[in-house]
């Protein structure tokens, strides 16, 4: 009747939650999902060309008016993935940035964000 | 050839009655028994008399060694040593008492307050005030741990009885005396205004060196 | 591409637990009640339109509250300790401070305050205590444990007024603090501490409960069975149901197809037919109390409701300085520290308890 399973090792994936920032003031293009995915592999292959660009990043939630994603990635991968993000800089010549919001190997660990509570 | 000339025969034939011994056995002996005389203690010890088929031995120019004199007069006083196996470092019980080293810390303040010249410190001097204060004794200052690795050394504080190269030896208010390392420790003190902050890691010096000593102008404070 | 680095640190861990609450031998409130500090709840309810008002009343009547710049020398008087934290279930939490960088504290309802301290505030202070596990050989947090309810805790006593002068004289340390009270006796009012803190001069301000409530029409529910014992000759397993828990928290659109530009994401498993489905996430901060009478009520009215399963997961702080009981928390990446039970209608249950790399899996 009762069983327990301790995983051991890393968890196959890693979820990231970030966002595009563009600069206060700029006007923000329009970008659909499929072109945010295209300039995620894009970044990733400036960076750790064409194998690092070959693998999966799956782009599962978009949402287009904030910008914002969650991303999941082999856990394994995340690090080439981060990096890379970190290091973008520009969006069709105008300046931005990916802000990661949350990493987490558990995506129920994304759908909220303790330290986000405002009690005043 | 013999070593010595043959015994008369009368006396040879009565060697027994007479009680001589036979010659072979004291021409054996002789070498053995001059050795054990002659060789010093430390040879004998590594028993260099049974095999002296590779050993030379001077037999005769034998010097006797002369009794060691000690010196000493070269020393006047006692090795430190001495003195702390004679507990000169240690307070006595009834010496322990915070009341009694308020004079001394008076003093002190006084000496101190010489030293940096206090009433002339502004903000431009403090720097110099500050160099002044690493070379100055601190036998009677009171000082207060303001931080320390160790926390249960926190918030100590008490007048300084003995400065070591390692260790400050403090007497609370408690009347207790305390052995405080310098190392992974702060120290506060307070004079005419000023709280002065002594960072215990630069400062493993003995007093008496420290007068001499450059110190570098920026040692890391972390600890 | 660079050779992978072997030997770091996961940057999650997932314990699996499947038992029923019928069974004598069940944890599930002992391990409720470990979990000290509940961010955030969240429910799904599959077949279901309309959110049950039992869970809204008992989320929103939450009585936490938020005490400002509270003196950590008020925690330690005996007041407080004599009238509620020996007389009920005080979990207070510095709120504001951030795990890895600034101070922590946290006062259990065994009675103990742990100070997660950055190494600055620890040499300073002068309380005794020991390197935190996390991060591991790099001492840069401590933490002190003071156990407040022991007998020789009091007034006069060495230790005592150590831990006062400490307080008190050498770092006036004040947090705000989030807390909750669950009284023993159930006569007494939970807001008494709310009163308490005010008369000492105060500030305190209720933790607002954010709602957010959504529903779904023609979602494709995973059709769990829970009589399954092993999950080897199965086309899912009991992580790919947590992925989709997850994803459906998150409002991500599941159906979609392998092959997608996108996402490759899929869940393999058997589903239900479409229906409507429901998701509620209240966030704030929530005692123990609640959840346990949350996943009282919905196993009461499972049959009512018609539901095949329903999930409930509850988000620990991130900042908190312990997980579970007096397990240590830390901040690598994430903090997660958060549950999911999903609950049968014949009263057996699933419970994924998911950890972040700094804590400890018991």
């Amino acid at each position: 009747m009762y069983k327990r399973i301790v995983g051991k090792g890393h968890l196959p994936y890693a979820y990231l939650k970030i966002k595009l920032e563009f600069e206060d003031g700029a006007l923000e293009p329009e970008i659909e999902a499929a072109m945010f995915k295209y300039f995620i592999t894009q970044a990733i292959q400036s960076l750790h060309g064409e194998i690092g660009a070959s693998h999966s990043v799956d782009v599962l939630k978009f949402r287009k008016r904030h910008l914002e994603a969650i991303l999941r990635v082999s856990c394994s991968f995340l690090s080439k993935l981060w990096s890379s993000l970190t290091l973008v800089g520009n969006y069709k010549g105008q300046v931005c940035a990916f802000r990661v919001q949350q990493v987490s190997s558990h995506l129920m660990a994304l759908s909220s964000n303790s330290r986000e509570l405002n009690v005043s | 050839m013999a070593l010595y000339r043959e015994l008369p025969t009368h006396v040879f034939e009565n060697t027994a009655a007479i009680g001589l011994k036979s010659r072979s056995a004291v021409e054996n002996d002789f070498v053995s028994s001059f050795l054990q005389r002659h060789l010093p203690a430390n040879r004998l010890r590594k028993g260099e008399d049974k095999d002296l088929k590779y050993k030379t031995q001077n037999l005769d120019k034998v010097k006797k060694k002369k009794p060691e004199v000690i010196n000493k007069k070269r020393r006047k006083g006692l090795t430190s040593r001495e003195r702390k196996k004679l507990k000169l470092f240690d307070i006595k019980k009834e010496h322990q008492s915070y009341e009694k080293y308020i004079p001394m810390h008076k003093i002190w303040k006084d000496y101190i307050q010489d030293v940096l010249n206090i009433k002339s410190v502004n903000k431009d001097n403090i720097h110099a005030a500050q160099e002044r204060l690493l070379k100055a004794d601190f036998h009677g200052s009171c000082l207060t741990i303001q931080r320390s690795k160790c926390p249960s050394y926190v918030g100590v504080s008490g007048i300084v009885l003995q400065e070591t190269r390692n260790t400050f030896k403090i007497i609370t208010q408690e009347d207790q005396v305390k052995c405080i390392p310098k190392t992974n420790s702060v120290f506060v003190f307070e004079i005419g205004g000023y709280v002065f902050t002594l960072h215990g890691n630069q400062f493993c010096v003995r007093s008496a060196e420290r007068c001499t000593r450059k110190f570098k102008l920026k040692g890391t404070i972390e600890i | 591409m660079a050779a992978p680095i072997e030997k770091s640190l996961p940057i999650g861990k997932l314990v699996f637990e499947k038992s029923s609450f019928k069974n004598e031998k069940s944890k599930h409130e002992e391990f409720i009640e470990d979990h000290h500090f509940n961010y955030a709840i969240s429910c799904i309810l599959p077949n279901c339109k309309r959110i049950p008002d039992i869970l809204q009343s008992s989320c929103v009547g939450e009585k936490s509250f938020l005490v400002q710049d509270l003196p950590l020398i008020e925690v330690i008087s005996l007041d407080l300790i004599e009238a509620f934290i020996k007389r009920g279930k005080l979990r207070m939490l510095s709120h504001g401070g951030t795990i890895d960088g600034d101070d922590c504290v946290a006062v259990l309802p065994t009675g103990h305050l742990i100070l997660h301290l950055s190494k600055d505030t620890y040499q300073q202070l002068g309380l005794e205590g020991k390197p935190s596990q996390f991060p591991k050989r790099k001492k840069s947090k401590y933490i002190v444990d003071i156990d407040l309810t022991s007998p020789s805790f009091k007034p006069g006593k060495k230790g005592y007024n150590r831990v006062k002068w400490c307080f008190k004289d050498r770092l006036g340390l004040k947090f705000n603090f989030i807390a909750t009270w669950t009284p023993s006796d159930n006569e007494v009012c939970p807001s008494s501490l709310q009163k308490y803190f005010t008369m000492k001069g105060c500030k305190c301000k209720p933790v607002k409960i954010k709602c957010n409530m959504k529903k779904y029409n023609d979602v494709l529910v995973p059709d769990i069975d829970p009589s399954q014992v092993d999950f080897d000759n199965m086309d899912y397993s009991y992580p790919d149901v947590f992925e989709w828990l997850g994803g459906f928290s998150c409002g991500i659109d599941l159906s979609c197809n392998p092959d997608d530009y996108l996402s490759t994401y899929s869940f393999n498993g058997p589903t239900r037919p479409p229906a409507t489905c429901s998701y509620v996430q209240y966030s704030g901060y929530f005692s123990c109390q609640t959840v346990q009478s949350i996943i009282k009520s919905i196993r009461d009215s499972m049959e009512e409701w018609k539901l095949p399963w329903c999930s409930v997961t509850v988000q620990g702080f991130m900042d908190s300085p312990l997980s579970w009981k007096q397990r240590e928390h830390g901040y690598l990446n994430n903090g997660d520290n958060l549950y999911t039970f999903i609950i049968f209608p014949d009263d057996s249950y699933w419970l994924y308890s998911a950890y972040g790399s700094y804590d400890l899996v018991s």
